[in-house]
């Protein structure tokens, strides 16, 4: 689709026609300072000029607990799948998947139930271990009570936070193993991003190929051209979301699209920050930094995780068990951080990164080294600047990269 | 739902357990419904769930050649394990699986086959041991030397009478300390590698056991010759999911729990954070 503008005044009107469709979430301001995503309503504005949202938007797709299965009695168990739960009915996939055995449409089909089942009363062959969820649908047996919930429509997600989530979809792709739910988030969301006309002063995405515009990772890009928003379209769900607001869509005149490449021009020079992450990159794949350099700069991590959770790129989760009732649990699953000292640490007590300086070196290698671009794609880092207004010890990414630089010839 | 079905575990009864020594046991896991019972490779591992407290990672310590059961050999350990030292036959668990590569069983072929074992490091070993013994033609001699702490804490005691007794093999033991019972080696096992004479190239070491145990039996196999490519062990490392995504268990670039657990030594130099 040739590029489209949209009038500033009618983006509450576009973004009202998608509700139809989806949930639409939007950057929105709180208190003095802060912008979330948040659902639409009549009382706050979308905000349209901000640096960029206090969270990445993984939290949308990937929450940091969020529950697998209950479990009803530990030793003799039957497995529920929760009721309702973060971005339900957008996990479509469970019955197609080779893995599952329990969760199929229709539990009859199966000779003896394995303990997963939505609803017991169809299969022949009780076992004690059915759900006793009476309310879920027998047409499927997989739907919850509560009907399927629309995906995810996201207006002003900024270039580097969509890098981020196209990185972490790869993730969850890979290795041989689909997590299929937070697969399914991804991939049916609208992803419109708004790109930067005025980066902040932590932000350093134009040093890792993440923005300040982008070439894909959306399916509408935005760009603020003062009293217009010009729109990329670049995908059949970007084109239908446009085409169900056609007569709020104008086509891009020459002149806007020449007002777009001064801003470009513009933007590219006017970050603050600079950071050095092709010489950092390469002196930590080849195991060029010094022990002690390791060393003192760990004693500046304060273990708080923080750069983990706030980066829009990092996914180490753990699982527990969290006791609900007398003998109920739920299995979570929770964001965890390579930084903590437990993060490795085995039964037997013995932890191959017991030292801070390890754990500091090993989130370096994993984020930022040709070992993992080779993986990946790509480095692990979008240059968001979360982490560099997270770390207390400056041991953020922009900043630590560039210390290599400077320190470790 | 929101569980991907990743993370689901089938639930598998406990058919039987057999006590191996005062702090480890070996369950049977009824199967029936699991497709890959017979279907996996020596070498391979499964998550297993104790509902209530958590999931882990344990081998699968025989040979798809051998049992109806998942068998897993577990010592009692951490909180999972623990708590799961309290069940009973008729008692149900979780399983996820099988993961992860396994042992070049197929590489080894035509080779003599030295294996070394440690206290719980058998388990893993066992299930490649017991596959070679069922394609006996394949392979040529076969060695085992297996060391525990004490007499008491030797895994599998029926099963290493019948490999002494078998012409099939030729199995060593040591133990670190003997007692009244014990007419056997006493030290610990590298011991039993000094002095071997091996036709290096035509032989495939595997072992497995105690990190301090391995380092010693590495050297001891680099000494005897051994390529390091034909060196072979099984590395451990905390994990939650098994399947690359959780993070706990990366070493270098590496997942251990998808390119991983079997790795020869040759690989594991090269891993920019060796174990």
């Amino acid at each position: 689709m040739r590029p489209m503008t949209i009038p500033k005044p009618d983006l509450p009107a576009f973004l009202a026609v998608l509700t139809g469709s989806y949930l639409v979430l939007a950057p929105r301001r709180v208190g003095e300072s802060d912008v979330v995503f948040s659902e639409l309503d009549d009382d706050t504005p979308v905000e349209l000029d901000f640096v960029n949202t206090v969270a990445p938007p993984k939290t949308l797709f990937f929450p940091s607990r969020e529950t697998l299965f209950h479990i009803e009695g530990a030793r003799r168990p039957s497995l529920h799948l929760p009721g309702s739960s973060v971005a339900t009915g957008l996990e479509a996939s469970a019955s197609e998947s080779p893995v599952s055995t329990g969760l199929e449409a229709s539990a009859s089909e199966s000779p003896v139930s394995t303990g997963l089942e939505a609803s017991a009363s169809e299969s022949p062959v009780s076992t004690g271990l059915e759900s006793s969820a009476s309310e879920s649908s027998v047409s499927t047996g997989l739907q919850a009570s509560a009907p399927a919930d629309k995906p995810l429509a996201i207006f002003g997600m900024r270039s580097c936070d969509a890098t981020g989530m196209a990185f972490l979809e790869r993730f969850f792709a890979g290795r041989g193993f689909e997590d299929d739910t937070i697969l399914a988030r991804i991939r049916a969301a609208l992803t419109m991003t708004l790109a930067c006309h005025a980066p902040g002063p932590d932000c350093f995405c134009v040093c890792c190929e993440g923005g300040p515009w982008l070439t894909s990772a959306f399916d509408i890009q935005f760009s603020d051209l003062g009293d217009r928003l010009l729109a990329d379209v670049r995908t059949a769900k970007g084109e239908a979301a446009v085409g169900a607001a056609s007569t709020l869509f104008s086509p891009a005149a020459s002149e806007d699209l020449d007002a777009w490449s001064r801003q470009v021009a513009k933007v590219d020079v006017a970050f603050e920050r600079r950071s050095y992450i092709a010489g950092g990159t390469k002196r930590i794949s080849l195991g060029q930094i010094p022990q002690a350099k390791w060393e003192e700069w760990a004693e500046d991590c304060q273990d708080c995780g923080g750069c983990c959770f706030v980066c829009p790129t990092c996914s180490c989760f753990t699982v527990t068990d969290r006791q609900t009732g007398d003998d109920s649990f739920d299995r979570e699953r929770v964001w965890d951080a390579c930084l903590y000292e437990g993060f490795t640490r085995e039964a037997s007590g013995h932890n191959p990164r017991a030292a801070k300086a390890e754990r500091l070196k090993r989130r370096f290698f994993h984020k930022m080294s040709y070992q993992y671009i080779d993986v990946m794609g790509r480095h692990g880092c979008v240059g968001c600047g979360r982490c560099v207004a997270t770390c207390m010890g400056g041991l953020d990414i922009s900043t630590l990269l560039t210390r290599i630089h400077d320190e470790c010839h | 739902m929101s569980a991907t079905s990743l993370y689901r575990p089938h639930l598998a009864e406990i058919a039987r357990i057999e006590e191996e020594t005062p702090d480890t046991q070996t369950y049977f896991l009824a199967a029936d419904l699991i497709d890959w019972r017979r279907a996996y490779h020596p070498g391979q591992f499964v998550e297993l769930s104790v509902f209530g407290v958590g999931e882990a990672p344990f081998c699968l310590a025989q040979s798809p050649t051998r049992s109806d059961f998942i068998e897993v050999t577990i010592r009692r350990t951490g909180a999972v394990t623990n708590r799961l030292h309290t069940y009973r036959a008729g008692d149900v668990v979780g399983l996820r699986g099988p993961f992860g590569n396994s042992f070049p069983f197929e590489r080894a072929r035509g080779k003599h086959l030295l294996f070394v074992g440690g206290g719980i490091g058998l388990p893993p070993l066992r299930s490649l041991i017991n596959y070679v013994l069922d394609h006996r033609a394949d392979y040529r001699d076969l060695t085992v030397l297996y060391g525990a702490r004490t007499p008491a804490d030797r895994v599998y005691k029926n099963e290493l009478a019948e490999w002494h007794r078998s012409s099939a093999l030729t199995l060593v033991e040591t133990v670190d300390r003997g007692d009244d019972t014990w007419a056997g080696h006493v030290g610990v096992v590298t011991t039993l590698l000094k002095g071997m004479t091996i036709d290096a190239d035509a032989t495939m070491a595997f072992t497995c056991g105690p990190p301090v145990m391995l380092k010693f039996v590495m050297a001891e196999f680099l000494a005897l010759g051994l390529p390091p490519s034909n060196i072979v062990t099984t590395l451990e490392r905390y994990m939650k999911c098994g399947v690359g995504k959780c993070g706990h268990c990366c070493v270098g670039h590496h997942y251990i729990c998808v390119d991983g657990p079997v790795y020869n030594f040759d690989q594991i130099k090269r891993l920019p954070e060796a174990p």
